[in-house]
């Protein structure tokens, strides 16, 4: 950092970040490419629903008119602003496409079963309306994210009543496009992994784990941010207190829509639907589920239930941090098993570091840069006041 | 049974707004008083500071009482005494028996919430001393109230009376003892 620069200064660990995994990413495809198209897809897809979980979030706001939100909708907006990186982001997964999706290999390399579920669905699951649905999918949330942003900037200069009023419709009208875009998207780019497989809660369940992801992710942030002097004095434990209370709901949420899916399968036991399980229910994929019902959610359960807790910055910081690594699991869970040679696991986590450097390290050099000439606080918004003496006692 | 509210009587001061009962509520908890009650027609900030309610830890351990109870039961009755094969399916089903688990552990904690609140509240109370008090309704529409228990350790009352008068009450009034 250049004494007395006031340009934006290179955020040097994102980049050095993303550079490694880039290297290891590079040294993947020699090695191993099918493994590092999945250990890609894993990294891609639990990254980005951390910001969709955010975008969901502020639309939720705008819509309710959540008080105590106002002072962290700059910092989760900022996070929204990264969108766009994971529209190039996305490249290497579409490149990849042949290789991880097994409607999108040749037929005759497919078990029967799978090969008759193909062709009955060759109508969606085709590469050109794959791609199509993926450009229409991320299209719409950066034109979301984008115009919330917009508004929020423009709030701080002028109208004030007026863009909230129509910030409102616009994220009432996008949150059903929200809802739409994210289910397909999970389908399209995670189940259709095992294309003879279905479950109609699958897009509920990636939302939900993306929501505890998102909220995690504010609870950092707003935590970092409050400790460099980004927020004023007055935000503190009540605003965290809110957060924490959001995190709980969706920490239930998460183990709920994940026990339904599992109850609903278990219970009718049939062949073609327990596939997913069946896998998932053995060895190391057991053992991983079980972590996952323990650090997803008896342990963040049980510490979200106590106040002091929800109301340490500490506390939450650290819970946050471990939520998110609990989220990654919960989609490597959710793909791997389902990846091309994903029942004979074994190595090659050095792919999984390397993807995942390389999608957080260019998701927050991206964060970085353009948060680098924004007001931390949204000056403009009417309820700033309000929510800055926020208080849930 | 008999109310245990302000056995030893009361002291009562009627206040035209909320800025005053405020003030008197911050007077008197600072000089020590601990019983204090207060009555108004809007909720007010800044009151007296309350100790927090223990009711949560209740609600926590009967919810865990009913979750483990309706698991038990189901153990009992599917597994343990009266097992059936059907279908080939076992015996000690663990994720159906989840979700009665849930429905238990809801129920009572809810339960509990219900029941501890009225208990902790000491609801219902058909009559109140306070009833007795002429015009004491207008505190559902305009008027502010202060009570002091007399039982507070802190109140003496000489003194007692002397300071709710120098806080100008529109009226000042003593529930005696029954």
């Amino acid at each position: 950092m250049s004494a007395g620069s006031r340009a934006p200064v290179v955020p040097v660990v994102p980049v050095v970040l993303a550079a490694l995994g880039a290297a290891l990413c590079v040294a993947g495809i020699f090695v191993d490419p099918i493994r590092l198209a999945s250990a890609y897809l894993v990294a891609y897809v639990s990254c980005l629903a951390v910001v969709l979980g955010t975008l969901a979030m502020v639309m939720i706001a705008r819509v309710t008119g959540a008080t105590w939100f106002v002072v962290l909708r700059c910092q989760a907006e900022e996070i929204i602003a990264t969108l766009p990186a994971f529209a190039v982001l996305l490249l290497p997964t579409l490149i990849a496409v042949h290789a991880l999706y097994p409607w999108a290999a040749h037929a005759s390399q497919l078990e029967p079963d799978v090969r008759q579920a193909v062709l009955a669905k060759g109508s969606y699951l085709n590469v050109p309306f794959f791609v199509i649905r993926s450009i229409v999918y991320l299209a719409t949330w950066i034109a979301l994210g984008e115009a919330l942003r917009r508004a929020s900037l423009e709030q701080d200069a002028g109208d004030t009543v007026a863009i909230e009023r129509r910030m409102r419709t616009l994220s009432a009208a996008g949150l059903v496009a929200f809802a739409l875009t994210i289910s397909f998207a999970s389908f399209d780019w995670m189940m259709s992994l095992t294309p003879a497989w279905y479950s109609t809660i699958y897009g509920v369940d990636y939302f939900a784990g993306a929501m505890v992801g998102a909220l995690s992710l504010l609870a950092v942030i707003a935590v970092r941010a409050r400790r460099r002097g980004e927020l004023p004095e007055t935000v503190g434990a009540n605003q965290l207190h809110a957060l924490a209370k959001l995190l709980l709901t969706f920490v239930l949420f998460w183990v709920y829509i994940g026990f339904s899916q599992l109850i609903v399968i278990w219970s009718a036991e049939i062949p073609a639907e327990r596939v997913w399980y069946s896998v998932r229910m053995r060895g190391g994929w057991y053992a991983l589920g079980a972590v996952l019902v323990a650090g997803h959610f008896v342990i963040p359960f049980c510490a979200l239930l106590v106040r002091s807790i929800k109301r340490s910055a500490i506390a939450m910081s650290a819970l946050g941090a471990w939520l998110l690594l609990m989220h990654y699991l919960d989609v490597y869970w959710m793909l791997m098993p389902s990846a091309p040679h994903g029942r004979n696991w074994g190595g090659g986590y050095w792919l999984d570091a390397g993807a995942l450097l390389l999608v957080c390290g260019v998701a927050s050099t991206v964060w970085a840069l353009r948060r680098a000439h924004e007001p931390p606080l949204p000056i403009g918004d009417p309820e700033l006041e309000a929510s800055l003496v926020y208080s849930t006692q | 049974m008999r109310d245990r509210t302000w056995g030893a009587g009361a002291y009562m001061a009627e206040f035209a707004s909320a800025r005053e009962l405020t003030e008197a509520v911050r007077a008197f908890s600072e000089r020590g008083y601990t019983r204090l009650e207060t009555y108004s027609p809007v909720p007010l900030a800044s009151g007296i500071p309350r100790k927090r309610s223990r009711l949560p830890v209740a609600v926590f351990i009967v919810g865990l009482l009913g979750g483990l109870v309706s698991y038990w039961i189901q153990w009992y009755a599917n597994a343990y005494a009266y097992p059936l094969d059907i279908g080939g399916r076992p015996a000690h089903a663990i994720p159906a028996f989840l979700i009665p688990t849930f429905e238990g552990t809801v129920l009572a904690a809810s339960l509990a919430a219900f029941i501890g609140f009225f208990v902790i509240a000491r609801l219902p109370q058909p009559w109140h001393p306070v009833f007795e008090i002429d015009g004491f309704e207008r505190a559902t529409i305009d008027r502010y109230w202060l009570a002091v228990d007399a039982a507070d350790p802190h109140c003496a009352p000489d003194r007692i009376v002397r300071e709710l008068s120098a806080l100008a009450p529109l009226r000042l009034v003593h529930l005696e003892p029954e």
